[in-house]
């Protein structure tokens, strides 16, 4: 079997021959040992982790970037509501019945919420709430037409000052993963992201709401 | 030592391992890239948050400045924002600085302070401390206008029904709370309230307002023992000779008492003769019943006649007492013009030194100049009707059938409308800025535009801009109107 010197174990060899399984064997054994390309795999490897890392660390700077404008959107929602004297009962952002109806505040939440669709992916709930020595009392609670259905989840405030309401701004926005979510490499996931904001109305009562002319 | 450095020297030629020693860098850098990025978005996050915390917390003190628990109760709303133990976070110091607590001006500085735990620099201890100190802070002002204003309210019989009054009182009591703030007075704050029904009770301390029977004949009574068995309450009527909607003060257009005459003791007897269309008094017993709970039943002199008039007063508890005496007077129909006048009398600097306190003392220093630097008048006119008499009621322009308007029959309530609309004119010409609303079901759409047309422009005067014009149907709409109202009379902004 040998020739004189010693045969590389395994190797194809051009015009060897090629009988039943033995051939085989030898061919998976040759590419076991065989070392060309060897640095291409492991840099292909190597950058495949990388980019995966690479998107996912994109995805969750976006997560925390898309929290951060959630928590503006609860807080200026607030901010504005609670700037009123009065609010008209009138929810709908897309046919706005006056400056200080409530649908004017979801419109502009829906604004400052953009690039993100917080009409098809979010709602806006904003709630008049008058603290008692435990818990609360609430005095109204609206929403805009929004696609996604949540509920409200004001829950526990703490030991809120028994002075006067606060408006409660929540804010929900269905978050998706940008690059892996279109790779399909995180099929169907998501995350519902919450923000919440309470004001206390600057001048006014804001316990109830105007009726609609 | 020959065998160390061939060692060296292989492996400085071996090649094996190399793309792992180089992945590795490669993944310890971009790990460490993640993490600076991920700590830089919590940094952004945590920011965000301590600011839109601090600015709720601010101008939550600042409206409710006068709080004995301030500073826990602002703590507790920069709680319920930014909760605690978000992302790690340790606030550190919290402060609630009142810059400027005087009565017409609260200024709030609030200041936080957290420590949020970075990821990165505990890993890689390039830094001393892994804590970020993050800081935010919000200084609020809240400035209250000089404000001279006469709640001009309808205390008709009317509002009796589905207990309007209780409305309006709760609602006059919010707007009073809002603009007093707490606090028993303000500076370069005066509230008058004008309660009106078919006349106005301008209090008896006025008496001397009256005309002088000795120069001048009184329109009934001939003296005023003819009030007997009772007195004068404080009513009057509308002046005549086109004094009924000026602000000429009374030494030059004195006025004469409101004194609604008997009827015919032939149609009285036998007493007591309660119905509607009469006014038997002295009864059976030589008396009159004016109660306020006698409503139709009543009789005396000064049947359909009202609580007094506040005039201008500093004082919160004043204000809150005679909102808090108002109830629906019977008899007569309603005549807001009178009201209107009224108040606008209480604001007038013709009427300067003219005005008792309840108690007799002297107004000497109000009503200030209409174009006083610091101070704005307001007037709010509310009413739960149409102007409108009864053919045997006497109002402050007597019976219908006395005709003191001089126009003939009919279309009377016509030309009150038109007194009104000028008094409304006449107040805004001089810079008066007059609020109005309608409330409930019962003001026809003739009046929602006599009041829409009575009130100011919403741009009338920069310094309150808003709509003037309110009809709210309900009891909280009625609410919210004079709430919107107080907010327009005062300012809270972030300034910073």
């Amino acid at each position: 079997m040998t020739t004189g010197r010693p045969t590389v174990v395994g190797r194809w060899r051009r015009g060897q021959d090629d009988v039943g399984g033995r051939g085989i064997l030898a061919a998976a054994g040759a590419v076991v040992v065989d070392r060309r390309g060897a640095v291409a795999i492991e840099t292909g490897l190597a950058a495949t982790a990388l980019l995966v890392l690479a998107v996912f660390i994109l995805d969750v700077v976006r997560l925390i970037e898309t929290m951060s404008r959630m928590d503006r959107v609860a807080a200026v929602t607030a901010d504005l509501v609670a700037r009123n004297d009065d609010v008209v009962d009138s929810t709908d952002f897309r046919n706005v019945a006056a400056n200080n109806a409530l649908g004017a505040f979801f419109f502009a939440a829906n604004e400052i919420a953009r690039p993100d669709d917080l009409v098809n992916d979010g709602r806006v709930i904003v709630s008049s709430i008058l603290p008692k020595a435990a818990g609360f009392d609430l005095n109204w609670q609206r929403t805009g037409p929004y696609t996604l259905t949540a509920s409200s989840q004001i829950g526990d405030l703490g030991d809120l000052p028994t002075t006067g309401n606060f408006i409660v701004s929540e804010v929900f926005f269905q978050f998706r993963p940008l690059v892996l979510d279109q790779l399909d490499l995180l099929d169907g996931f998501s995350t519902l992201l919450y923000a919440r904001a309470l004001y206390r109305p600057r001048m006014g009562a804001l316990t109830s709401l105007q009726p609609p002319v | 030592m020959s065998g160390v450095l061939s060692v060296v020297r292989d492996l400085a030629r071996s090649e094996q391992g190399a793309t792992a020693l180089l992945t590795a860098m490669v993944a310890t850098t971009v790990v460490g890239a993640m993490l600076t990025a991920f700590d830089i978005a919590r940094l952004h996050l945590t920011q965000t948050r301590l600011q839109l915390s601090v600015d709720a917390a601010a101008l939550a003190a600042t409206r409710d400045a006068t709080s004995p628990t301030l500073d826990g109760d602002v703590r507790a709303v920069f709680d319920a924002n930014f909760r605690p133990g978000f992302l790690g976070t340790v606030v550190a110091d919290f402060a609630v600085l009142p810059l400027v607590q005087d009565d017409a001006t609260v200024s709030m500085q609030i200041k936080a302070e957290v420590d949020l735990p970075s990821v990165l620099s505990p890993m890689l201890s390039i830094v001393a401390s892994d804590l970020f100190y993050l800081e935010a802070s919000a200084t609020t002002l809240r400035r209250t206008l000089g404000v001279e204003l006469a709640l001009v309210l309808d205390n008709t019989g009317s509002m009796r029904g589905g207990n309007k009054i209780g409305a309006l009182r709760d609602a006059a009591q919010l707007l009073t709370d809002i603009v007093f703030d707490g606090r028993e007075s303000v500076p370069n704050l005066q509230v008058a309230v004008v309660p009106y029904t078919a006349t106005v009770n301008i209090g008896d301390q006025h008496a001397f307002w009256l005309a002088d029977p000795a120069t001048a004949p009184l329109i009934p009574p001939a003296s005023m023992a003819d009030f007997a068995p009772t007195d004068w309450k404080g009513c009057v009527l509308a002046r005549t000779g086109g004094e009924d909607s000026t602000e000429t003060p009374p030494g030059v257009a004195p006025l004469d008492p409101f004194f609604y005459p008997a009827s015919d003791p032939a149609v009285c007897t036998p007493f007591p003769k309660k119905q509607r269309r009469l006014n038997c008094w002295p009864d059976g017993a030589g008396q009159v019943d004016e109660r306020n709970g006698a409503q139709n039943d009543g009789y005396g002199p000064n049947l359909g006649c009202g609580p007094p008039i506040l005039p201008l007063t500093e004082s919160y508890d004043a204000v809150t007492a005679t909102i808090a005496g108002m109830q629906p007077w019977h008899r007569g129909g309603t005549m807001a013009n009178m009201g209107l006048v009224w108040g606008w009398r209480a604001l007038s600097p013709d009427w300067r030194g003219l005005w008792r306190r309840p108690n007799g003392t002297a107004i000497t220093d109000r009503p200030f100049d209409y174009d006083h630097p610091s101070t704005r008048k307001v007037v709010v006119l509310m009413t739960d009707g149409n102007n409108e008499w009864y053919q045997d009621d006497y109002t402050a322009y007597r019976f219908p059938a006395d005709d003191v308007l001089g126009i003939g029959g009919g279309k009377r309530t016509v030309e009150i409308n038109a007194r009104m609309l000028a008094a409304c004119t006449a107040l805004k010409t001089n810079g008066v800025v007059v609020f109005t609303v309608t409330f409930g079901s019962a003001p026809s759409g003739a009046t929602q535009k006599l009041y829409r047309d009575c009130a100011s422009a919403p741009d009338q005067d920069p310094a309150f801009p808003g709509l003037k014009y309110f009809h709210a149907p309900t009891a909280a709409a009625l609410s919210a109107s004079f709430s919107d109202i107080a907010g327009q009379l005062t300012e809270l902004r972030l300034i910073q």
